[in-house]
């Protein structure tokens, strides 16, 4: 509990419950803002602003389901929004070492040069089709489901998964091509 | 060379599971948060704001252009009425050089014209 104790609006959600569900989904909400923004202090502005919204609009919400299925719609229209914003305005974060900063942590098990490529090939991708890859490949939502969050159809969610998928396989063998070639040619001791 | 497509796509698929695994928010975030929460409802008070700031803006507007036309038609007012003075200005000259006129004519008596 914060000090002073939590004043609470009629129409707001219980602050119990409020906390309760902070708790719970802030990793969650957090995870798949910083995923799709690929930059963490936007991600914590995110997280906030969802919570934010929870707590006017939480008495909405009557189910532990519906609050899941609330707040992972609530996150990724904000991070389309966001990424939609971001296409007209280019600007480097104030932390430059943010962006790296999440490729490299997320990097640790795994390979982190195909990692780094995976970054930058994300970087690349339409908002809506990264939104789909967090919530398939984070989340592990069927098509159906990612399509119910997105307000979309299965089979748009499919389309984009799918071409999604095939820009990061073709942006990766481009990248890999040069080196192979590069080893190919490269004289025999 | 199926066999290594599915390979690259499971090796796709795999990268994309490790770099979207979940991670924990930073705790100094709950507190940012909760913090947030505990003020007295912040957002509502600035539309509240916003929508007073919009009602006194409009009410200045609605004065101003009041003010506006009161003073036009005031302007107009004093307009004709400089007209109706110059009017009569010009009708009471005619009427004083009509009446010299006329007084010549009287003290010139009857005769012919071309005397006068």
């Amino acid at each position: 509990m914060v000090e002073g104790g939590l004043s609470w609006h009629a129409m707001r959600m219980d602050a119990v419950q409020f906390e309760r569900a902070l708790a719970t989904h802030q990793r969650m909400v957090f995870s798949i803002a910083l995923h799709s923004l690929r930059d963490r202090t936007l991600a914590e502005d995110v997280t906030q602003d969802v919570f934010m919204a929870l707590l006017q609009h939480g008495a909405e919400v009557d189910s532990d389901e519906h609050l899941v299925y609330w707040l992972r719609r609530v996150t990724t229209r904000r991070c389309i929004d966001q990424l939609r914003r971001q296409r007209w305005r280019r600007w480097l974060p104030l932390m430059e070492s943010d962006a790296v900063e999440v490729a490299t942590q997320n990097a640790s098990g795994s390979d982190p040069l195909l990692s780094g490529r995976l970054e930058r090939t994300l970087r690349g991708l339409a908002p809506i089709e990264r939104v789909a890859l967090v919530l398939r490949y984070q989340e592990d939502l069927d098509a159906a489901e990612i399509g119910k969050v997105l307000g979309l159809s299965s089979d748009a969610v499919n389309k984009h998964l799918r071409r999604a998928l095939a820009q990061m396989k073709v942006r990766l063998s481009g990248a890999a091509r040069p080196q192979s070639a590069q080893a190919a040619c490269r004289p025999q001791d | 060379m199926s066999d290594d497509f599915q390979t690259q796509d499971q090796m796709i698929e795999g990268a994309l599971r490790t770099l979207f695994r979940p991670e924990d928010a930073p705790t100094a975030l709950s507190k940012r948060i909760l913090a947030s929460a505990a003020k007295p409802a912040p957002r509502r008070r600035t539309p509240m704001l916003g929508m007073a700031g919009v009602a006194v803006a409009a009410a200045a507007l609605i004065t101003a252009s009041v003010v506006h036309e009161h003073r036009v038609e005031l302007r107009q007012e004093q307009l004709a009425g400089e007209r109706l003075a110059y009017a009569l200005q010009l009708t009471t000259q005619d009427l004083n050089w009509a009446e010299q006129k006329v007084n010549q004519d009287l003290a010139v008596g009857p005769g012919k014209p071309e005397e006068r």
